[in-house]
């Protein structure tokens, strides 16, 4: 499953001109780690959305990748 | 009287009040085209054109080349230079020059048709909204606003006529921000609710905010009740402002009234909000019917007496992202001037985050390999970042209305 994020998460860091990661781990911060401002994480609810039909800022903002795949239930 | 008109963590300097009369009156040209390149320029320039009696025209600092070409008629009004002398001994006595001399502040805001639209304000048009009182002097605001835009421009003002500090958190971290809060007890913050919500998870608490002002695009109650956990003993409120008039309304929660010196100046018109020239910065491109600027933005009417209203929408076609306007046909202009495009249409769609998000679909020209990539590249060259849709999709066909104008 962490291939599936991390690939969404490279089309919204290539859009913004950042490289392309590799691996991710639960604990990483959003902002802090993956580098994503408030325009990406806009972008990021968008693929997310497309992918797993569920809007993971819907009832407020989640700060790491461990909270996205609880969100996703994946 | 704190001694710091502006901090910056990151960029690691502080400008004294002191340090920038004393630039102020040693400046001898000033640029009437400014392009933003940091803060202290920024405000030195701004101070050294007003004082004199300018126009003062401000740039974002990511207009590209080619927008400020098409804005300005040639790159080269960047390096026009003025010769200008100030006097002053005191910042009182900047202040009341600033106030006396008749300056002009211009603005580029979305216009209704594809380029931004120049907006022209008296000096007085900002001031007028300063509050100014001894009980002021001890605020200390948070820059979280573009200091270019409209909103930034008042949080300046209001801290400069009551000589306050302001620390820039204009961009930053979420880290960088609470730091500064902490490290500058910061009393005062007016920014959007995307910029709050970034804030957010409510982990933490900072006592020593008492104002909270959310603007720039529609609150809720559940980002409100966040807040306050963060921000525990500040005030909440609500403004509502725009580029053509400035801050007009103020309530709290999300019911707002007409401030009481505007009152016969702003009115409630068939639930839309109109606002008298006299209020309004100049601009060929507004149009007024009778002296009257009509908003398009409609309202729900709560309360009679007092009047009391909640915004029902804003009702222009610009897309609100994160309190940014964006207009789509600027966006649409920009992508179809590409070769091999054949139809394109940008439209907002809301977004949890932002409010809203900037999407583009277009249709490729027969037998042209156009990608999404090569449509990114060439909007970096030509507009400013928060304009760029984020989400781009080459489609078969458009979505036409009745009328057959392109759906957005």
């Amino acid at each position: 499953m962490n291939e599936k994020l991390i690939a969404i998460f490279n089309i919204v860091r290539e859009g913004a001109g950042l490289d392309a990661i590799t691996v991710i781990n639960d604990e990483m911060d959003l902002r802090k780690d993956i580098e994503f401002d408030s325009f990406n994480l806009a972008e990021l609810t968008v693929h997310l959305e497309e992918e797993f039909g569920i809007d993971i800022f819907e009832n407020g903002i989640v700060s790491t990748v461990g909270e996205i795949k609880e969100k996703l239930s994946i | 009287m704190p001694n710091l008109v502006l901090k910056d963590y990151e960029a690691n300097f502080e400008l004294s009040y002191a340090a920038l009369l004393k630039e102020i009156t040693l400046v001898e040209v000033f640029f009437p085209y400014l392009k933003f390149s940091s803060l202290p320029q920024f405000y030195t320039n701004l101070l050294v054109g007003l004082a004199s009696g300018n126009e003062v025209v401000l740039l974002d600092p990511d207009f590209s080349d080619s927008e400020i070409e098409k804005l300005l008629g040639s790159i080269d009004s960047l390096q026009q230079e003025k010769a200008v002398e100030v006097k002053s001994d005191s910042m009182e006595q900047l202040l009341s020059n600033i106030e006396a001399n008749g300056g002009s502040l211009s603005l580029f805001t979305s216009g209704t048709t594809g380029l931004p639209k120049k907006v022209t304000h008296s000096v007085g048009n900002f001031i007028r909204g300063v509050r100014r009182s001894d009980s002021h002097s001890n605020n200390v605001w948070g820059l979280a606003y573009n200091p270019t835009h409209m909103a930034g421009l008042q949080v300046f003002f209001q801290a400069l006529f009551n000589l306050n500090t302001m620390v820039n958190i204009y961009g930053k971290t979420r880290e960088e921000i609470f730091n500064a809060i902490e490290n500058s007890a910061v009393t005062h913050l007016s920014a959007t609710p995307t910029f709050f919500r970034m804030l957010l998870p409510a982990d933490t608490s900072f006592s020593s905010l008492s104002r909270i002002t959310f603007g720039g695009e529609q609150s809720d109650k559940i980002l409100h009740d966040k807040i306050r956990v963060l921000f525990p003993k500040a005030l909440l409120n609500n403004i509502y402002a725009s580029t053509e008039a400035g801050a007009i309304l103020t309530a709290r929660d999300d019911e707002f009234e007409i401030k009481k010196e505007l009152i016969g100046k702003v009115e409630i018109r068939d639930n839309e909000i109109v606002v008298h020239k006299s209020l309004i910065g100049n601009s060929p491109d507004l149009k007024l019917v009778d002296e009257w600027y009509h908003t398009n933005d409609i309202v729900e009417i709560t309360s009679t007496n007092p009047l009391r209203f909640k915004i029902v929408s804003r009702g222009n076609e610009l897309i609100n992202v994160g309190g940014y306007k964006v207009n789509p046909n600027e966006v649409e202009e920009c992508i179809q001037m590409m070769d091999g495009i054949k139809y394109c249409r940008v439209f907002g769609k809301p977004n949890s985050v932002m409010g809203n998000i900037i999407c583009a679909e277009f249709v490729p020209q027969n037998g042209t390999e156009i990608t999404v990539s090569d449509i990114k590249k060439h909007l970096s060259i030509e507009l400013q970042d928060f304009k760029i849709p984020r989400i781009i999709k080459s489609v078969d066909q458009m979505q036409l209305t009745r009328t057959g104008k392109l759906k957005r």
